[in-house]
Formats: structure tokens, C-alpha cells, sequence
């Protein structure tokens, strides 16, 4: 079985077994354990699929051609939103991702899979993605350390709530008051 | 100017770690080219003809003689003592090695510069008017807010893979220096009848393969909303941009696509659920960054003082006509009495637009410490600003700029080419811009001619990214390629600033040979025609493109 990165929202990052399958739509679902499904499986078969996403095994994955404002009244309810990057370059992602967070209210697992290594991970954490399948041939031991290239930054997002500027300020603050 | 705090320095050593460890996989074989291409442009690393160019970022073009001298140490240390100052307010060296690039990011980490975001498909570096805070027409200083730009994209988690490079400008005087009309985002700022800062934002504007001047989505934005305002532009561009066809990735097709009246509701829905969010600008923090752009200490100069020293330049000028030339043209109002803003000409006829030896960056860092509080400018015209002379050192730096070959008396004038590096060195381009620049350097010898020609812009790019904003100059020439061999297509009647306007084709192209001749025929025509004072874009607005292309292309016939 393969690996996988997770890093939940304000913690650590680990190296887990990649129990998660990504199933295209030519293929059965399975039997057991956590996968995802399209976006247009899911909209097609939405009540077969409902109860597997109660039951917290389904999740549905976006590729780049799907809106994530589809998702608009689901996301509460999936365990996990699978999203393939194409290509490494691929940003969009960052911004889907950003929009199921902070404004479809998604709280559960955000997995990032395709064209994905160490180079993207620090961006992609503060977007909202907890799950990260590295792209074979890549080093997971390596992509792990891209979360510790910055330990400051200048803008809120889904992993910060207040911009360095306010945050600044209220040190300041603090600091004159003491 | 802006002081990086602990924050900041901590960003940008932390960004000098991520590359150097980026540089070792690639050099390592852990990388692949390919792998390593979108990470060495996000830090202005290119690989080009001969060598790699590395472009350092030089924040809405401002720099400390400190930094001007770690730069000429790195020209020395890691390329060939010399570097280029370019049309977007950056500085390139041509001739580093890829394995020399992290310790050039130490140097210059060292002195509170970087190369983030220079190149890739990333928000670049914020460019601005080089007389901010000087200049007599200013309405509102850019600067902090160019600064907090600088601050909330670098490293954007969610805007650094865009479609597409993506560039903005912000302008805050009565004219427009910083060209906002032609950016992928221009800000204008100015004030409303109660005296609050507002500004106007422009989006999809550019030159490149589709020139188009930038659409307004909104006026008299208040300042504290310009950042999620801009985050709100960035949202939807970054959604909807088009990714599966380079050549229309660029924001202005996007704008054209939707219409600019959808793009702006569409940007606005966005703003709205970020609006009065955790990104609106508090006032203290604006007023912490605009602490850093204070007045110099400038020495009052009296009515009595004035008097003597104007009595005193007026002598000096009559006794010295190459003075009193440089004075018309590179010394500029100054909103501060008893100074000037002097640029320093980076067009020297002999010499590549835009460089300037490691050497002259020393001396440039040191005239800029006797005489003009230790600060330089960079234009997007490809000169130096000494921002802040007094007019009684006018004279003495005149003496010494002219000893160093930076007092060429041609700032405005026909000899004040703008041209990219061209051919010689991008693997981008499709010809040389640097020899076509030199070429008509050498038929415009006469200066007294060039001076009494008057303003005019003419500006040379190697290829349609238009790195030499050839659209945008009176007389504009693009390198183009047909079969293989380069051509040089000629454009008339573009402009920048608030009445921008893209140059017009005349006509079929021409070999590098000809062009010289070409310009040299296009000025002769307007010099006929001319009336009296009349500036060469006024000529042409008169009698439009067919004098001019009658007389180019009855001779290339008769020949």
C-alpha cells in the first residue's frame, strides 16, 4: 500500500498509509474502506452514493473542469473532497479550495492528489488541504519538509485568520501593554 | 524608503533556504528541467542563450546607495561587472551560474532585497511612479500602498500558480508615470471632496500579443479595501482564467471574454463576502508602513537663498551650454523648494540601454550619498532618479555625472531608447534589440539635432511580450520573425500615461539594416512638417501615419 501525507488543519504533518482509492467512473465501487468518486458520478447517483458518504467512506474528487460551487450544499455533508491537480502549475486548485473552506463551510478531509510534491505543500496546507498524495517517483520523506519553508507569512487565508498586519498590531499592542 | 522588520527578513531568509534547498535537487538530478522550471521563475531565474539571467526585484523602484553597492559587488563577484536595468523597474544580471544563485540571494538577502516572484506565473514585482513623494503633481504618495501590495502577494498561498504573469502598477499623481493603463491590475489614486485617499482600479490592461488599455471596474475605492479588493480580482481571474491556451491566459482576455461591465459585478460578488473581512487595511497599519517613506531632511532655503542660487544656475548655464542641456532635460520640478529631481541617463549612445557597469553603480550609490540623501530611483524608462538634489549641487553633480558617462542630455528625447535585451541574450525573442538601439544611437549624432527635435519616446522590443513596451512609444519597433530571419515591424502614434494609446503597423516590415533609415526618415518628416513647438506625437495626431509612410516606403521602392 502506498503513502500518503496528512496534516490536519493547525497540526502536525505525519506519513499514514494511503488507505484512500481513487475510483474512476469505469470502475466498480469498493467494497470496503474510504475512495472517491467524480463529480459527475456523484451528481448521477447522489442517492446510491448518499448513505456510503454518511457513513463516511465516499468522497467526491474535482478535476479542473468541475466548479466547487457545485458542491455548494454537499460539502457539509461529504467526509472528504478529493482534488486532482493535472499538472503541478495548476492553481486553480488553490482557489476551489479556499472557496469550499471559508465559503461552503467543507470540514472534512481535503486531498490533494496528481501532479503533487514537496514544492506545492506549503501553499496547499494553507489553503485548507489535510491530505496529500505525493506523485510516484517522488520522495514522501522529502515532501514532507515543504511545510517547514516558512514559518511566517503575510496573508490570511483557511490556516491563518488574521493577515501579519493585524497580527503586528496586536503584538504590538500586547507588548506596549506589558 | 520601507525597512524590513523581524517578519520580514525572517520571509525572505526563509525564501533563500527554500531555493538554495530547490537549487540542490536540481542540481542533484532530483529535479528535472521541467520540474525545476516554475520554481526558478517564481525566483527570476531564467535559463537563457548563453547563460542563466537572474532578475532581482526592485520594489516599485526604489533603492539605497547600500543596495546599489551590493548589487555592483554582485555583479563583480557572480557575473560580468556590469547589469541591466529593465522596463518593469527590476535589475537583471545576465551572466550567473545556477549553482551561484543561492549565495547571490544571501547577499542580497542582506541588504532587504530578493528576486521573489520575478518571473513565473505569479503576481511580479508592484511597480510604480519613480517621482513618488517628490513630485509637484502628486495628489497621493503610492508608496505605502505599493508596499502593502508587495507585502500581501508575496508568496499569496492562492495566487501562485495563476494562468498567467500577472502585473501591477499603481500611480497616485496627476499624470500617470507608472503607465496603470497597460498593467493586469493599474491602481490610481487620488482623493474625494472630503480629502479621504481613494482610488480607481483598472484590470486586463497590457501590451504583449493583445495590446488593450485596462478596463475601470470601480472608482473612488476607499484605501483600506485595496487589498481585498485586489484578493476579489485575483479570485475570479484565478478561477475563470483560461489555462488550456497560453496566449490567451493573460487577464485581458478574460476581461474581453466576459465583458468588462461582467468582470467587474463578477468581482464585485467576490469582494462582497471579503469586504470589511480580516484583510481591510486598519489605519494603524498604514500608518506604521507610510512612517518609512518620510521626508528627508531637506536644508529650508530661504526667498534671499533661492534668489542667489537661481542668479547663480542662470550664470552657470550661460557659461556652460552642456549644463544648462542637461538641466532642460534631466532635472526635474521638485515639490520640495530649492531642490530638483535629477535622472541619471542610462542611454548613453554607446552603450546598451539600460546598463550600467558595477563600477558606475558604486559611483551612482555615491552621488547618491554626497548629494541626494542616499536614495536612487529606477524609471521604467530604463534611467536613475537622484530624487531629492539640492539646486545649489546641481552644477558639482552635473561635473561628476558627466565624468561617469551617466549626463547624456537626452532624458525625453528620441536617443532615450527603451529596448529589452533582445535577441543577444532571451531565448524568448525573435530578434536583437540592443545592436537596432545602438544603430539608430549612431545615426542620431548630432545632439543638437536630437535636442531640437524635442520629446518623443521610441521604443524597441525583441519580441510580442514587448518587454520594451514598444506599443506605448511614439515610434514603436518589434523584432518579428519570418522564415527565419529577422524583421523589424514599425509602429507610430502610441503613448503612455493617462491618455495612453497603442501605436499603429505602417506598414510591411524591415531588415535591421534599414531600420536606422526608417527612423531617421519618420524624424525628418515630422521635422518638416512640424509646426513650430510642436511635439512629435502632436504632429502625428495632426496628419496622421501617411506622411510618414509615404515618405519610408517611396524610398524603399526607388531603392
Amino acid at each position: 500500500m502506498s503513502q500518503m501525507i496528512i496534516k490536519p488543519l493547525g497540526g502536525q504533518a505525519s506519513i499514514v498509509e494511503n488507505t484512500v482509492v481513487t475510483v474512476r467512473d469505469a470502475d466498480p465501487l469498493p467494497q470496503q474502506g474510504s475512495f472517491l468518486v467524480s463529480l459527475k458520478r456523484w451528481q448521477e447517483q447522489r442517492a446510491d452514493l448518499l448513505p456510503l458518504a454518511q457513513a463516511g467512506r465516499l468522497g467526491v474528487f474535482l478535476q479542473p473542469e468541475d466548479n466547487p460551487e457545485t458542491l455548494e450544499d454537499d460539502a457539509k455533508l461529504l467526509p472528504r473532497i478529493g482534488y486532482e491537480f493535472p499538472v503541478f502549475k495548476f492553481g486553480q486548485g488553490y482557489s476551489d479550495a479556499y472557496l469550499l473552506r471559508k465559503r461552503y463551510g467543507f470540514t472534512g478531509e481535503l486531498l490533494a492528489f496528481g501532479d503533487i510534491w514537496r514544492d506545492q505543500l506549503f501553499y496547499l496546507a494553507r489553503v485548507g488541504f489535510t491530505e496529500f498524495v505525493i506523485k510516484e517517483g517522488k520522495s514522501v520523506e522529502d515532501a514532507i519538509l515543504g511545510f517547514n519553508d516558512f514559518t511566517e507569512v503575510y496573508q490570511d487565508s483557511v490556516d491563518v485568520e488574521l493577515p501579519l498586519h493585524r497580527r503586528r498590531l496586536l503584538a504590538q499592542a500586547k507588548k506596549d501593554a506589558a | 524608503m520601507y525597512r524590513y522588520d523581524d517578519y520580514d527578513q525572517t520571509i525572505t531568509l526563509q525564501r533563500v533556504a527554500q531555493f538554495r534547498n530547490q537549487t540542490e535537487r536540481f542540481l542533484t538530478g532530483e529535479l528535472t528541467d521541467e520540474e525545476f522550471r516554475p520554481l526558478r521563475l517564481q525566483n527570476g531565474l531564467y535559463i537563457q542563450r548563453h547563460a542563466p539571467m537572474l532578475r532581482v526585484a526592485i520594489p516599485y523602484g526604489l533603492l539605497s546607495s547600500r543596495q546599489v553597492r551590493k548589487l555592483a559587488e554582485v555583479a563583480d563577484k557572480y557575473d560580468r561587472r556590469y547589469a541591466h536595468f529593465t522596463t518593469r523597474q527590476n535589475i537583471q544580471y545576465n551572466w550567473p551560474e545556477v549553482k551561484d544563485i543561492p549565495a547571490i540571494l544571501d547577499d542580497l538577502a542582506s541588504v532587504e532585497m530578493h528576486a521573489i516572484q520575478t518571473s513565473g506565473n505569479c503576481i511580479r514585482n508592484v511597480t510604480s511612479d519613480p517621482f513618488a513623494g517628490i513630485a509637484p503633481d502628486e495628489i497621493v504618495d503610492p508608496r505605502p500602498y505599493c508596499e502593502l501590495i508587495r507585502q500581501w502577494s508575496t508568496f499569496h498561498p492562492e495566487f501562485i500558480h495563476l494562468p498567467r504573469k500577472f502585473k501591477i502598477a499603481v500611480n497616485g499623481a496627476q499624470e500617470d508615470r507608472a503607465a496603470v493603463a497597460v498593467h493586469d491590475i493599474g491602481v490610481h489614486f487620488t482623493k474625494d471632496a472630503n480629502g479621504e485617499v481613494v482610488c480607481k482600479v483598472m484590470a486586463g490592461g497590457g501590451l504583449g500579443r493583445t495590446p488593450v488599455i485596462g478596463a475601470v471596474l470601480i472608482e473612488n475605492l476607499p484605501w483600506q479595501h485595496l487589498l481585498t479588493y485586489i484578493e476579489a480580482i485575483m479570485r475570479v481571474y484565478n478561477r475563470y482564467g483560461r489555462r488550456d491556451n497560453l496566449y490567451k491566459a493573460r487577464i485581458k482576455i478574460l476581461v474581453r471574454a466576459v465583458g468588462a461591465e461582467k468582470f467587474a459585478a463578477d468581482v464585485d460578488a467576490e469582494w462582497r463576502h471579503i469586504k470589511d473581512g480580516p484583510g481591510t487595511l486598519p489605519t494603524e497599519e498604514l500608518e506604521r508602513v507610510k512612517a518609512y517613506f518620510t521626508q528627508p531632511a531637506y536644508v529650508a532655503v530661504d526667498a534671499a537663498e533661492q534668489a542667489r542660487i537661481t542668479a547663480e544656475l542662470a550664470s552657470l548655464k550661460a557659461q556652460h551650454p552642456g549644463f544648462a542641456r542637461w538641466m532642460q532635460r534631466c532635472a526635474l520640478a521638485h515639490s520640495q523648494p530649492g531642490h530638483m529631481a535629477v535622472v541619471l541617463s542610462l542611454k548613453h549612445p554607446k552603450i546598451a540601454p539600460g546598463d550600467a557597469t558595477s563600477d558606475q553603480l558604486r559611483a551612482i550609490a555615491d552621488l547618491a550619498d554626497t548629494y541626494s540623501y542616499g536614495e536612487i530611483r529606477v524609471t521604467h524608462e530604463q534611467n536613475l532618479v537622484l530624487s531629492d538634489v539640492p539646486q545649489s549641487q546641481l552644477f558639482a553633480l552635473w561635473e561628476q555625472a558627466k565624468a561617469l558617462g551617466l549626463a547624456t542630455p537626452n532624458v525625453g528625447l528620441v536617443t532615450d531608447i527603451i529596448a529589452c535585451p533582445g535577441g543577444d541574450f532571451c531565448s524568448l525573442a525573435n530578434a536583437k534589440s540592443i545592436p537596432i538601439a545602438l544603430g539608430i544611437q549612431d545615426i542620431l549624432e548630432d545632439a543638437d539635432y536630437v535636442f531640437d527635435l524635442g520629446d518623443m519616446s521610441l521604443n524597441i522590443s525583441g519580441c510580442i511580450n514587448s518587454c520594451g513596451h514598444h506599443h506605448i512609444g511614439n515610434i514603436g519597433i518589434l523584432g518579428v520573425d519570418k522564415n527565419g530571419s529577422e524583421w523589424y515591424q514599425v509602429t507610430l502614434g502610441g503613448r503612455q500615461g493617462l491618455a495612453a494609446e497603442i501605436g499603429k503597423v505602417i506598414g510591411p516590415s524591415f531588415t535591421a539594416e534599414e531600420v536606422p533609415g526608417v527612423v531617421k526618415q519618420i524624424l525628418e518628416t515630422y521635422a518638416e512638417l512640424r509646426h513650430e513647438d510642436e511635439r512629435f506625437i502632436d504632429t502625428f495626431d495632426r496628419l496622421g501615419a501617411e506622411p510618414f509612410k509615404a515618405r519610408v516606403y517611396a524610398k524603399k521602392e526607388a531603392a
